[in-house]
């Protein structure tokens, strides 16, 4: 399941991901029992919003599903992610998760790997930026 | 977990205290859980349902990332409206599916940022052999001029009741 291996450099780009927001799935992801900004337009709305906004750990699932692709197990071992949620996701959108490689670091028998990662819509405009790391033993 | 709505507070940016401790939450994600969370983000990887390279299946990250939600919301109600602006997680150990996890969080800061008012909560999550899974640091916008415009509404943005495996223990 892993891609990543000692040998990388700095630039390589990580397999993109790309996935369909739904209302369906916002409301799956928030467990729609109450109307909430998530799940309903009209609470949305009232809340100031454009439409029902996807929850931010939603990009968050898909930054974490490339890079464990990516890094295979020792994600779990080891993975940092940081991400700012910047432009809302809303039904219908299409993301994609991307991420590039800028920085290579050893330490003892270990590379540890730095990643600019983020989500871009349809439009290519970013909702989430950010970045990883994980270490390959 | 089992909340009354009366027992909660309303969150509110000014009377929030840094170095605040937030109820303890213990949860357990199993099969039917899981489903749901793999579903929503169309996340197909055995490692989740069948084998993992530690064995059965593990726990999906995502069910556990949101965990410090799940803390502030065994005491406070939140703002209509509030935003979720930064996540900051670190992956620990993975959790084997169906073993209890306890969450340990802390209200670590708040600051103000372009007229926007934000809080970040910290959590550790441990499982029930003391084991490390995550850390995970979120920062939220409570309190903006949007925020206090919804809460003229009156409603409350109510997040779904959490189910009865969460269990808060503090």
């Amino acid at each position: 399941m892993s891609v990543a291996s000692k040998q990388m450099e700095v630039g390589q780009e990580l397999p993109p991901l790309v996935k369909e927001i739904s209302l369906d799935r916002m409301r799956l992801w928030t467990n729609w029992v109450n109307r909430n900004i998530h799940t309903d337009w009209e609470w949305a709305k009232k809340a100031g919003l454009p439409a029902p906004i996807a929850a931010g750990m939603m990009s968050h699932a898909y930054l974490s599903e490339m890079l464990t692709n990516f890094f295979g197990e020792n994600w779990f071992k080891s993975g940092k992610l940081s991400v700012s949620f910047i432009r809302y996701v809303v039904p219908g959108d299409t993301i994609t998760a991307k991420g590039v490689v800028r920085e290579k670091r050893v330490e003892g028998s270990s590379v540890i790997f730095t990643a600019d990662v983020w989500c871009e819509n349809e439009t290519g405009e970013k909702v989430t930026v950010g970045t990883a790391s994980a270490r390959v033993p | 977990m089992k909340q009354e709505a009366k027992e909660l507070v309303q969150m509110s940016y000014d009377q929030l205290k840094p170095g605040e401790e937030l109820p303890v939450v213990e949860l357990v994600v199993d099969d039917d859980l899981q489903g749901r969370y793999v579903l929503a983000v169309q996340d197909e990887s055995p490692w989740y349902y069948k084998d993992s390279p530690w064995g059965g299946p593990i726990t999906h990250p995502s069910t556990l990332a949101g965990s410090t939600i799940l803390a502030a919301r065994a005491r406070y109600d939140y703002p209509f409206g509030w935003v979720h602006a930064r996540q900051e997680t670190e992956f620990i150990n993975p959790l084997p599916l169906g073993k209890r996890v306890k969450v340990i969080s802390k209200i670590i800061e708040k600051y103000r940022k372009r007229d926007k008012g934000y809080i970040v909560v910290e959590s550790l999550l441990v499982d029930q052999d003391g084991i490390e899974i995550m850390r995970l640091r979120q920062h939220g916008m409570i309190d903006d001029e949007r925020i206090r415009e919804a809460a003229k509404t009156g409603l409350k943005h109510r997040p779904p009741p959490a189910s009865e495996r969460f269990q808060k223990k503090s």
